[in-house]
């Protein structure tokens, strides 16, 4: 696994160190785009494990982030979660803080191999 | 040996690749059931017009709204079984296809009132039905822009007056429907 380079990463305006891991970016984006989704859904979506994903959002769950509800999925008991307003206004400071770091990047001039040669 | 560090903006380039990928994944669309509980609707509504003509208005004056309700609680229960509420996007599909049944109501007037009559309304209505499921697929579901287009067709179509025409159209359509059903179920 390889290790970021922490000192390009901190000092970043409206970087959230809990949304490093690409799992939890992504947990956190499903659910700002819907109202609540479940457990085994978002398990099947970012494709991790029961272990893992409940690790993750146990994290998120303990920042505020995301709140949780013990429901029903038609007759079968699971949890629905949600972003909370705070882990919505959080999770879009952290996007422009990733948008405006890759957005220095810009496309070199597009080469194709063994073209005129 | 170690492994290389990479740089932060490509590790970032990289998450939000992941997260796209994954949003990507969690689209759906309409349900298939929806779509084919129109194509029954218009199949039968667009033949009454050559067979039943009398029971026209009656049949799209209940069918429709009933239509609707049916919808958002397929498009509901849809989304509890896969997983997820989305009020928000069970809001605009309401409101987009509530628009289309305020609009039809909004034009009778011109019908009572002798400005137009029942068979040119009905030419109305069918343009725009095809318009809203146009925009529909612009906005809600991409596959609703093929129906849109089939439906623009048959009204052109129409204007030839062919034998059983409206049936015809409506056979298309539903047609489409069952096809955008069978797309939908399969994505499942």
């Amino acid at each position: 696994m390889t290790k970021r380079t922490d000192s390009l990463w901190q000092g970043l305006d409206g970087f959230e160190r809990l949304l490093e891991h690409r799992t939890r970016l992504g947990a956190c984006v499903l659910l700002a785009r819907t109202t609540e989704i479940t457990f085994a859904r978002l398990r099947d979506l970012l494709e991790e494990t029961d272990g893992a994903i409940g690790s993750h959002l146990g994290k998120l769950e303990e920042d505020a982030f995301i709140a949780v509800r013990k429901g029903f999925q038609g007759r079968r008991p699971t949890s629905w979660f949600r972003l909370t307003p705070e882990g919505r206004r959080r999770l879009q400071r952290h996007l422009d803080a990733l948008s405006s770091l890759i957005g220095g990047l810009t496309p070199g001039p597009r080469t194709r191999n063994g073209d005129n040669q | 040996m170690t492994e290389a560090t990479p740089p932060a903006n490509q590790q970032a380039a990289e998450d939000l690749e992941y997260v796209r990928k994954t949003v990507e994944r969690s689209k759906t669309g309409t349900p298939a059931g929806i779509y084919a509980l129109w194509g029954v609707i218009c199949l039968i509504g667009f033949s009454m017009v050559d067979f039943a003509r009398e029971h026209v208005g009656l049949y799209w004056l209940i069918a429709a709204p009933l239509g609707l309700v049916a919808s958002a609680i397929l498009g509901y229960r849809s989304g509890v079984e896969r997983g997820e509420r989305d009020a928000a996007t069970g809001r605009k599909y309401l409101l987009h296809w509530g628009s289309l049944l305020v609009a039809i109501v909004l034009t009778l007037p011109m019908v009572f009132t002798g400005d137009i009559t029942w068979p040119a309304m009905a030419r109305v209505f069918l343009i725009l039905i095809g318009l809203v499921y146009f925009l529909a697929g612009i906005h809600l579901d991409k596959r609703m822009l093929f129906v849109g287009l089939l439906i623009f067709a048959g009204y052109v179509a129409l204007l030839f007056s062919p034998p059983y025409g409206w049936t015809w159209a409506g056979a298309v359509v539903a047609l489409a429907l069952f096809v955008c059903a069978g797309l939908s179920w399969s994505k499942r």
